[in-house]
């Protein structure tokens, strides 16, 4: 399988710029997910290399040759890129057997080519070749999608929202058959999505798109620990800030003297911390500040509450800790940061 | 508390006895037709009817009219999709323009269609006359679903055929035609009824179909027996396509598999038909608009000697014919309404097998040709109620039974307008039924009525085939003048009445399809 190279891609659509000045590369063999709010352009991204559009310049590359630039835009039949919709889109007219074979040729159609193989690729038992899709759960109905996407063996394969549709139980799972599927088949993937989730867990790189610019790619854990600026920080996750003030590899805020991750900045900083960065303790530990609980959301699997440090300037600060001993509200606690946190210079104040 | 409130859900679901008893007289009178045609027919005894069925006539009626059926809903199949296609699909220039153009002929009446034709060609009285005429006349009956269809198909499905390799042409052929199946079918089965009960077009060029004969039997004075036996036999055959229109349309509905927000559909790019398509447009609009609004304008310049025979006009006439068109007109959609309004409020608010019954009767109607209608209640009244044969009434219940399908679904769509808990969270406020229907339901649903009733008006006014049968004597519509001269070749003669019930129907429907939707003004499907 070959690998996409995005050179300074720029769309826009009635004078509105959807795309502007997009360049990536995806490796071989990897899944990377761009994860964008509606209206940032990921989807306008995907179906510009699909070749359902034509871009206003830049250029898009496939397995090395030029399929789309200012000049040139190759039909997409021509392109070798399986395309997974938002809800699947199977044939409503066809078995799940010939939407899985749709795009081979014609002997490999009526022979069943790989229908087995494909279905137990995307986990799902070979009886369900002669099956509607109708009959088919909305997990199963991309299953059988992915499946028909990865038949041609493409060079390349879109996933556009995939799993957006489907309700949360039936999500992680087909987010977990799709992933094994893609890993099995050893094709390289975009997936996009607006959910943070679903982008940090499936995608080997993580591009983060805000109107029509990638604001950052790079592997999730950085993109989750070190966020280039505090607006992508706040969209990647929650995200708790304080003003600050660095010195060497240290940060000064109202949590106490906490160690920088990333380059060192001076002067001024608001920093950046995880809710779950932040343990709660019942006693002082060295380090800790005292806080006072206002408010508790339970969630079952956790608990986020809402603090005030004492003596700190007023304001409310999130922590995010197991469910097993939850503070009372109005309760003293002590709060310590766990691992580096981030700091950002400043804005100048006009 | 749960049994009181199922007592109180089933108390409503139980129709007023007024209500369904005047459902009951609707349904009734829509299906009188089809027991007196039946009874005729039967009357004339096994070996009669053999007699007269099995004749050499009876066998070229049938190879005529299944013929022409098929060669016009095959036509139509092509030239509907093919414009539709262009249409929703490409980039050709100039779509809108000819989007509405490919509609336009299902407001001209086809006798009109087949006057101007046979006017400027003389040589058409034969069987590719009425293919001309009638596909002309019919297409839009497949252009409009069809291209509903490819309106509402998930753009998606079309995207994913291209990135697995098929070409615009092979994504038509594999996932666009398999769609539009139920829609394409549906459109040309309604074209084959509509061949089925088309009397005008072919009367004119003379030529021979089922609905000619009974009314050539019928004047020839012959027994009660040989036309009602024709009319069973075509009976027979519009029940069929009514019926498998019926089961098209209800099982192959594939819908989306999924809901979600939709993108706009496809648009591919025309290529070397971008400047062919329009001239094949152009050249549709010139067969099918062109040709007839042409040759009235022609004929209205021409002196009335010009034709062959000489019939002359006066404005008077015309006036005259013009005030009675109108009359019936409005006397029609009165009563056609009148009796709709029971059967659709029943079918909105209630459900049940008699509610099912009453409604899927009155559907049936739309299988019973005019000329049925009118062979009926003219064997009806010349034997039982002789005061009513050749009045005005008798033609307004024709009428009514004829249009009553067309008005059902439209009054019907007016009252879904108004919602059941609207009327349900009016009653809770304190109002009563008849403050309810008054402030309520009326004013919701008076748009879609207004329509309805407008919809049945054009449609009398062009209706020939029962005007022709049961006018009293001395009343001269539009239509059966145009008739009248036509049949004598006094062209000219014809142009004026011709003319006037053309710029009504175009402009009526012009104004209605503004207001309402094409789809729901030329041809309501219920």
């Amino acid at each position: 399988m070959a690998n996409l190279s995005i050179q300074n891609l720029t769309k826009s659509f009635g004078g509105a710029p959807l795309l502007h000045d997009v360049s990536l590369t995806v490796d071989p063999g990897t899944l990377i997910a761009i994860l964008g709010a509606s209206g940032s352009g990921k989807t306008t991204l995907l179906r510009l290399i699909a070749g359902f559009e034509r871009p206003d310049s830049g250029e898009i590359r496939i397995g090395g040759e030029l399929v789309a630039s200012d000049t040139i835009c190759k039909r997409p039949e021509l392109r070798g890129v399986g395309y997974v919709a938002q809800e699947g889109a199977l044939f409503p007219h066809l078995s799940v057997a010939d939407n899985i074979t749709f795009g081979l040729k014609r002997a490999e159609r009526r022979a069943r080519h790989r229908v087995a193989e494909l279905l137990e690729l995307v986990g799902l038992p070979g009886a369900y070749a002669k099956r509607g899709p109708q009959e088919l759960s909305g997990g199963e109905q991309q299953r059988v999608a992915l499946a028909r996407a990865l038949a041609p063996g493409p060079k390349l394969l879109l996933l556009d929202e995939p799993f957006s549709a489907l309700d949360a139980g039936l999500r992680a799972e087909t987010r977990e058959a799709v992933a094994a599927a893609i890993r099995a088949a050893g094709a390289t993937a975009i997936l996009v999505t607006h959910d943070q989730d679903e982008a940090l867990s499936m995608g080997q790189r993580v591009g983060v798109l805000q109107n029509g610019r990638l604001a950052q790619i790079s592997a999730p854990e950085a993109l989750y620990r070190q966020p280039v600026s505090p607006e992508l920080a706040n969209f990647v996750g929650a995200a708790v800030f304080f003003p600050g003030q660095a010195i060497g590899p240290k940060v000064i805020c109202a949590l106490g003297a906490l160690s920088l991750a990333g380059p060192a900045v001076h002067g001024s900083v608001e920093v950046m911390v995880r809710p779950e960065q932040i343990k709660v303790t019942n006693a002082p530990v060295p380090g800790s500040v005292r806080a006072i609980v206002n408010h508790v959301t339970f969630y079952g699997h956790d608990a986020v509450l809402r603090l005030a440090i004492v003596g700190a300037e007023p304001g409310d600060v999130t922590a995010r800790i197991f469910s097993q001993s939850i503070p009372e509200p109005g309760s003293d606690v002590w709060l310590a940061v766990e691992g580096d946190v981030v700091a950002y210079a400043e804005p100048v104040s006009a | 508390m749960p049994g009181i409130a199922l007592l109180s859900t089933r108390a409503l679901r139980l129709p007023n006895p007024g209500l369904l008893a005047a459902a009951g007289l609707a349904a009734g009178l829509v299906l009188l037709p089809l027991g007196v045609t039946l009874a005729d027919a039967a009357g004339a005894g096994w070996q009669m009817a053999s007699a007269l069925l099995l004749r050499p006539l009876v066998g070229e009626l049938l190879v005529n009219t299944l013929l022409l059926i098929a060669c016009t809903a095959v036509l139509c199949g092509v030239i509907g999709t093919a414009a539709a296609w262009a249409v929703e699909r490409t980039d050709l220039p100039g779509k809108r323009l000819w989007g509405v153009l490919a509609v336009v002929p299902l407001a001209i009446p086809p006798f009109i269609t087949s006057y101007a034709w046979i006017s400027l060609d003389p040589g058409l009285e034969n069987f590719a006359g009425a293919l001309l005429v009638v596909t002309v006349s019919y297409y839009p009956l497949v252009y409009l679903p069809v291209a509903a269809a490819l309106r509402e198909m998930d753009p998606a499905l079309e995207e994913t055929a291209r990135s697995l390799g098929n070409s615009v042409g092979s994504v038509f052929l594999r996932v666009a035609l398999p769609q539009l199946r139920p829609a394409l079918l549906g459109g040309m089965l309604l074209v084959a009824l509509d061949v089925l009960v088309e009397f005008g077009a072919f009367a004119l060029l003379r030529f021979r179909t089922f609905t000619t004969a009974i009314y050539s039997a019928y004047r020839a004075g012959f027994s009660g027996a040989e036309p009602a036996l024709l009319a069973a036999v075509l009976l027979v055959l519009c029940i069929a396509c009514l019926a498998a229109e019926y089961l098209v349309r209800g099982k192959a509905q594939y819908g989306r598999l999924a809901r979600g927000t939709r993108r706009q559909a496809a648009c591919y790019n025309a290529g070397r038909w971008k400047f062919l398509s329009p001239v094949g447009f152009a050249l549709m609009a010139l067969i099918t608009i062109g040709v007839p609004l042409g040759m009235i304008t022609y004929w209205l310049t021409q002196p009335s000697y010009a034709a062959t025979s000489t019939v002359a006009y006066s404005l008077g006439s015309l006036l005259a014919a013009g005030w009675a068109s109108l009359r019936l007109g409005v006397l029609g959609a009165i009563l056609t309404l009148v009796l709709a309004l029971p059967l659709g409020i029943l079918s909105t608010r209630y459900d049940g097998w008699l509610v099912t019954l009453l409604e899927r009767s009155a559907y049936l109607a739309q299988s019973i040709p005019g000329i049925v209608v009118a062979l009926a209640l003219v064997s009806l009244t010349v034997h039982s109620i002789r005061p009513l044969y050749q009045s005005t009434a008798l033609l307004v219940i024709a009428y009514a039974i004829v249009f009553l399908p067309l008005a059902l679904v439209s009054v019907r769509s007016a009252l879904m307008q108004a919602q059941k808990r609207l009327e349900e969270g009016a009653r809770s406020l304190g109002l009563n039924w008849l403050q309810v229907l008054l402030r309520v339901t009326l004013p919701l649903a008076a748009p879609g009525l207004g329509a309805a009733a407008a919809l049945v008006f054009i449609a009398v006014v062009t209706e020939l085939t029962a005007t022709l049968l049961l006018a009293p004597i001395g009343t001269r519509t539009l239509a059966t003048q145009i008739w009248a001269d036509t049949s004598t070749l006094a062209f000219a003669a014809a142009a004026p009445y011709a003319a006037v019930l053309a710029v009504v129907s175009v402009a009526a429907s012009w104004l209605l399809a503004r207001r309402f939707g094409a789809a729901t003004v030329f041809r309501p499907v219920p």
